[in-house]
């Protein structure tokens, strides 16, 4: 059997092309794979909860937060905080909660408030975009 | 008298000594002097160009001491080459010393991995019309990929027969990238294009991240390569190992004593089958022009895709990370780094670089499977 070179090639490349670049979408997202088993996770309130976000969403969410709580002086309790987020509308102020918590946004005191932490700027970097 | 010292002189490697062995002890010192005096790739040149002197010291037939003879030890050395065994054992170790936070952090530097083997198959289209078999045209092609493993791994599978020439050739030009990639990415690129300033703000790859990638790269890559799955299968095998952390024992064996010694096993039996009959022919010359236009070509097909992607891009790359591409890790890398830094001294794009320099080691083990699967049946 005969091989045509041209083809050939042009179906190899191909291949490692689409192979690639399956592997770059892939990669692009992993990370959302990831938070979405983590999700699965949770315990039953989260559960309860069908809808996932993802980042944009938790930026925006936290945007919202930020000016719900912002009594002047950046303490505030976080059971009042949940039951403002859910009297506007959010739909599962934990997980924004949890957002704040890892990317250490917000600290917990010893009396049970939170604060804003001031030390880090990284909410600072989330609302400028 | 003159009998017993017939007799002794017959029994020496002078009697059978030829200037085809003379050229090939010369070019083994030369490799030598450029591993020990000039360092280009030690760790590969110096086993190699060992390799070649043994393999060139002539012998009576009847003592059986080359890779060729049976029964001699060289032989069963050779074998792990022959048979392919040595590459995948050498891609465990790769994997456990790959760092894939680079491609993880940067995805879209993947496609420049690809765009560089183009030169193995424009390489295989030219080795074809110059009358090689497709087998050979295609094992021929492979050293683009600059990947030593790959090309034995594929030759070995494909045209046993030229396994000497094609693994001299690929390691040769690993250890030249220094010298054979700078002109040409100077010749492709202009100054404001080498002086492209990329953003240093690596994303944070986390523990999960590191852990699910080689598992499903490895799925994703094999099912559209089957081929592949013996270079992947290993090189993925050997980065979960230090990924996961809990492996951590074999890791370190992975990436330290079992990669020198199949490196040192590899390079002593590839240099040993450059036996001046074997290895000085037309064609061995051939495939190392071609060898050479196969790696050029690579390098090109990296830097004018990443001029490419640059047409499209908010974020501009800087198109020497492009040569990177063909997989020599990571000298390829580190030569767009020291292209790059003569122009900018303060450009530090080596980071970016060892994104396409590692998708390359992924893009050329697919190509060869694509290769193997294909050719194969002809």
């Amino acid at each position: 059997m005969e091989i045509n070179p041209y083809l050939f090639s042009i179906y190899g490349l191909f291949i490692v092309f689409s192979g690639l670049a399956l592997l770059s979408f892939a990669v692009s997202n992993i990370h959302r794979v990831i938070f979405f088993f983590e999700n699965l996770k949770l315990d039953n309130f989260r559960k309860k909860q069908k809808k996932i976000y993802l980042t944009q969403n938790i930026r925006t969410d936290v945007k919202k937060l930020f000016y719900l709580s912002d009594s002047g002086n950046g303490l505030f309790y976080l059971p009042d905080l949940i039951e403002k987020a859910l009297m506007k509308g959010q739909e599962n102020p934990w997980i924004i909660i949890d957002f704040l918590l890892k990317k250490n946004i917000i600290c917990p005191d010893e009396t049970g408030k939170f604060f804003w932490n001031d030390k880090s700027d990284c909410w600072k970097q989330i609302f400028k975009k | 008298m003159e009998n017993i010292l017939v007799s002794f002189i017959e029994n020496t490697g002078f009697y059978y000594l030829t200037y085809k062995h003379f050229i090939m002890l010369l070019i083994a010192f030369f490799f030598l002097y450029l591993g020990i005096f000039k360092k280009y790739e030690p760790l590969l040149l110096v086993p190699i160009s060992f390799g070649m002197v043994i393999g060139n010291i002539p012998s009576p037939a009847s003592m059986s001491l080359g890779v060729y003879s049976e029964g001699s030890v060289l032989y069963y050395l050779y074998q792990g080459v022959s048979q392919g065994v040595y590459p995948p054992l050498i891609f465990i170790g790769i994997g456990a010393m790959a760092d894939f936070s680079y491609i993880l952090s940067r995805p879209i530097l993947i496609l420049l991995g690809a765009a560089a083997q183009a030169g193995i198959f424009i390489t295989f289209i030219g080795a074809y019309f110059l009358g090689f078999s497709p087998s050979e045209s295609a094992a021929i092609g492979i050293i683009g990929g600059a990947d030593g493993p790959t090309a034995i791994f594929l030759t070995s599978k494909l045209a046993p027969e030229l396994i000497g020439p094609i693994a001299v050739a690929a390691y040769s030009y690993m250890a030249l990238v220094p010298v054979i990639q700078p002109p040409i990415m100077k010749l492709l690129t202009s100054k404001k294009e080498r002086m492209i300033v990329m953003r240093s703000d690596f994303r944070e790859i986390s523990k999960k991240e590191k852990v699910i990638f080689p598992v499903g790269a490895l799925v994703l890559c094999c099912l559209i390569a089957p081929g592949a799955l013996p270079l992947l299968g290993m090189l993925f095998l050997g980065n979960i190992l230090k990924e996961a952390e809990v492996t951590n024992r074999l890791a370190e064996a992975a990436k330290g004593p079992l990669i020198d010694i199949v490196t040192i096993l590899l390079g002593i039996s590839v240099g040993a089958s450059t036996q001046a009959d074997v290895f000085l022919t037309g064609k061995s010359v051939l495939i190392f022009v071609l060898g050479v236009i196969s790696f050029a070509v690579a390098t090109m097909c990296g830097i004018l895709f990443a001029k490419l992607m640059n047409m499209f891009l908010k974020e501009k790359i800087n198109p020497l990370i492009g040569a990177a591409g063909v997989s020599a890790v990571p000298d390829s890398a580190r030569v767009a780094q020291l292209v790059a830094s003569k122009e900018n001294p303060g450009n530090y794009i080596l980071m970016h670089a060892m994104a396409p320099n590692i998708s390359g080691v992924i893009g050329s083990a697919i190509a060869a499977g694509v290769m193997w699967s294909l050719i194969g049946k002809f």
